[in-house]
């Protein structure tokens, strides 16, 4: 069985020696450019540089349909590689403010360690306020900044003999890259991919897997609920169990991984365990982003603050929830002006006092003495 | 406070203000953070550029464009770069880099003081006698209220003391330096004494390279980069002591009873930092240069909203103001730089100091 380089050996290796480099200049510059870091000189000209961050140029971005585009990134060398399946978390700059996104990477690890760039594709969601930009805005040269890869679904060292891939919708990303991976391995044939799109012009990678289908060995079967697309012969709304039985009789014996919407994802679990074949199936999930406010009107808003390990429930301003619980955050002003009281939110929605705007992203500081929680709030303190 | 409104229309010139305020707030973004992020680069170009050109001092007008960058380069970063991105003015971007809690900038106060003593404590109570340390930095007497001591006989030479030191008049002016130099060790406060030392430090690691490193590699024109730097120091401390001062103590600006905090509305504190704040006119590069702290008013107003925005909200700021006959002081540099002066002197005697009449009305 052929073994794929693994990029969790890649991370045990020692940095570089043009990051040492770095390290050294960096140190003999840091006295003279106190209380900046020779980092912050350094990257007005070269962009990429850091000891800190993993930074990425956006190199091309490739529609792939129209709500649907491939951001090329080409990230730096502190990037230590991916698995086929993994995902990252993108920050880029929307509208001016940095907004954080997780997606799958779609491209195979071997281009990564060929040609040092990955891809993600990402769908633009209707409503959405990153994903929008993303696809339709997004111009090459920008520089945005990733996360390590990340995740457990994915293709195992030992490849599996005859794998099956589904996965609906935007959820082809990561098996997308397992099939790349494998046929840039020469390892696709007697692979069988399965795709439901919801119309045949939202077939994500339609010419890739046409090309797979004649070229690499695997099995494409491609449904779409309006007409049969280029690569799909047959079509009808998704009925994973009835597809499977009747196109891959064989899959539960087949190692299986599965990426999509809840449905398919409950259907495919029903359906191994009816088989007694759960082990062998891998499945991740996608959910939408929570932009929705959890205020059920009924029950009582609640704040945990995580460090110190207290819960208050009430709909006062979380500085004065804080002090209720007895803690004793740093606080300034109390209305909104010198943000001494800034504090990072981990999740849930807020609703700010003065404007009565919502603040729905998780991970972002939030002014306690102007906030009121709306639901379950999480904060730092 | 003396202002001639009744209540309802202090409750309506408050609602006009904070919809001007939220406004433009609304509107932050993108090109606020384009703009910052244009300012530094070009500021970090100042700074490389002036270090150069001070190595080839040796040719004099090097050493005089050398200077000229370096005294840009420090009083940009201080003003339109430091001062605003700590009071929070870009934290909207999410973007480490441009974070009021993690920002350090090249000034002696360290960031997490002066966000203390500055934003919180100036910026709350603007011109409250005996709360905003602004007021007067401790040694000054800038309003009749502040009572006569024979020390102020002499605050004109304080004062020129000040504009020369000005990094560290304002660095020090969270510590009550004098208390501490006459109190007993064992009396001191642990925490006044652990600011002090963190602005030791911070000083020294300040002035190290202007007064040693960069000096010690010019090698023989060691003398003529050690001096380029103190007059960019120099430069840099007269500019922002005028620019503050011109902000809170020309004449027809007012201070405060502490009693005037009880319960205040939103309303009386908008007005309260109209009155207690002044502007000064002058091109886009004296605003720019001035952090466009030389819009005063509308900075104590609308600390939040990036500085770069002040010209064009004053606009619509003063239409308010004459809607409601409310004073809006404003003058040129130099007007306003010679009533300041003239306060310091007449203040530096006993007894009231007479605005000229027609500043009155405040």
């Amino acid at each position: 069985m052929h073994q794929v380089e693994s990029p969790s050996r890649l991370t045990r290796t020692r940095p570089s020696a043009a990051s040492r480099a770095l390290g050294v200049i960096e140190a003999v510059l840091a006295p003279l450019v106190y209380p900046k870091s020779a980092e912050d000189y350094l990257r007005e000209v070269f962009p990429l540089l850091s000891r800190r961050e993993i930074l990425a140029e956006v190199v091309a971005v490739r529609p792939e349909t129209p709500d649907t585009t491939t951001l090329v990134l080409r990230p730096n060398g502190l990037f230590r590689g991916h698995r086929a399946g993994q995902w990252l978390m993108v920050e880029a700059e929307v509208f001016g403010v940095r907004r954080t996104r997780c997606f799958s990477i779609a491209s195979a690890p071997a281009l990564h360690q060929e040609k040092g760039t990955i891809e993600v594709t990402i769908k633009a969601r209707p409503g959405g306020v990153v994903t929008p930009e993303l696809v339709w805005r997004q111009k090459p040269g920008a520089i945005i900044t990733i996360s390590e890869a990340q995740g457990t679904f994915v293709l195992p060292e030992t490849l599996p003999a005859r794998p099956l891939f589904v996965s609906g919708g935007s959820g082809i990303t990561p098996v997308m890259s397992m099939l790349r991976e494998l046929a840039l391995h020469n390892q696709a044939h007697g692979a069988t991919f399965v795709y439901y799109a919801r119309t045949a012009a939202d077939v994500v990678f339609a010419r890739e897997l046409q090309e797979h289908a004649l070229f690499s060995g695997a099995e494409i079967l491609v449904w779409t609920d309006d007409e049969p697309s280029a690569v799909s012969a047959p079509f009808g709304r998704c009925d994973a169990r009835a597809d499977l039985s009747a196109h891959v009789p064989d899959f539960a014996e087949r190692e299986t991984f599965v990426c999509g919407p809840p449905g398919l994802l409950g259907a495919m679990s029903a359906l191994y365990a009816e088989r007694g074949a759960s082990e062998r199936l891998h499945t991740e999930a996608f959910s939408l982003e929570e932009h929705t406010s959890r205020d059920d009107g009924g029950t009582e808003p609640q704040v945990v603050f995580a460090r110190a390990a207290k819960t208050q429930k009430g709909s006062r301003t979380l500085l004065a929830m804080a002090e209720d619980a007895g803690l004793t955050p740093r606080s300034g002003c109390r209305m909104g002006i010198c943000h001494s009281c800034t504090c990072r939110k981990v999740s849930g929605v807020t609703r700010d006092i003065r404007t009565g705007e919502l603040s729905t992203d998780a991970n972002v500081d939030v002014r306690i003495c102007v906030n009121e929680p709306v639901g379950n709030v999480v904060l730092d303190l | 406070m003396d202002h001639n409104l009744t209540p309802e229309q202090l409750d309506s010139f408050g609602r006009e203000v904070l919809e001007l305020h939220l406004s433009v707030k609304a509107d932050v973004g993108e090109a606020d953070v384009r703009y910052i992020r244009r300012v530094i680069t070009a500021q970090r170009a100042l700074a490389v550029l002036g270090r150069g050109l001070l190595f080839a001092s040796f040719f004099p007008p090097a050493w005089v464009a050398g200077t000229a960058c370096l005294s840009l380069a420090k009083i940009i970063e201080n003003m339109e770069i430091g001062h605003n991105v700590l009071h929070g003015q870009y934290d909207f971007a999410r973007a480490k880099d441009l974070d009021s809690q993690t920002y350090e900038w090249d000034h002696l106060c360290p960031s997490d003081q002066w966000r203390h003593s500055h934003n919180y404590l100036h910026h709350t109570y603007t011109n409250v006698r005996g709360v905003d340390h602004d007021l007067g930095y401790r040694i000054l007497r800038v309003t009749e209220e502040q009572p006569w001591h024979p020390g102020h006989l002499l605050q004109p030479l304080y004062a020129a003391w000040l504009a020369l030191s000005f990094q560290l008049g304002v660095g020090l002016h969270d510590v009550d330096v004098r208390r501490f130099i006459f109190q007993k060790k064992s009396e001191r406060d642990p925490d006044e004494a652990r600011r002090l030392r963190e602005i030791g430090k911070k000083a020294l690691r300040q002035a190290l390279p202007d007064y040693v490193f960069f000096p010690l590699f010019a090698g023989p024109h060691a003398p003529a980069v050690f001096l380029g730097n103190l007059v960019a120091n120099l430069v840099r401390n007269v500019w922002s002591f005028t620019v503050i001062f011109c902000g809170h103590f020309p004449d027809g600006t007012a201070t405060f009873d502490p009693s005037c905090l009880t319960n205040e509305s939103t309303a009386h504190f908008y007005l309260r930092q109209l009155m207690g704040s002044a502007n000064f006119e002058g091109g886009r590069v004296t605003h720019f240069l001035s952090g466009h702290l030389s819009h005063q008013i509308e900075h104590h107003m609308f600390p939040d909203i990036p500085a770069h925005r002040y010209p064009a909200m004053a606009k619509r700021l003063r239409v308010i103001c004459a809607k409601y006959g409310l004073r809006y002081n404003t003058g040129s540099l130099f007007g306003q730089f010679k009533s300041v002066v003239k306060k310091l002197f007449r203040l530096a005697l006993p007894g009231r100091h007479r605005a000229p009449p027609a500043l009155a009305a405040a």
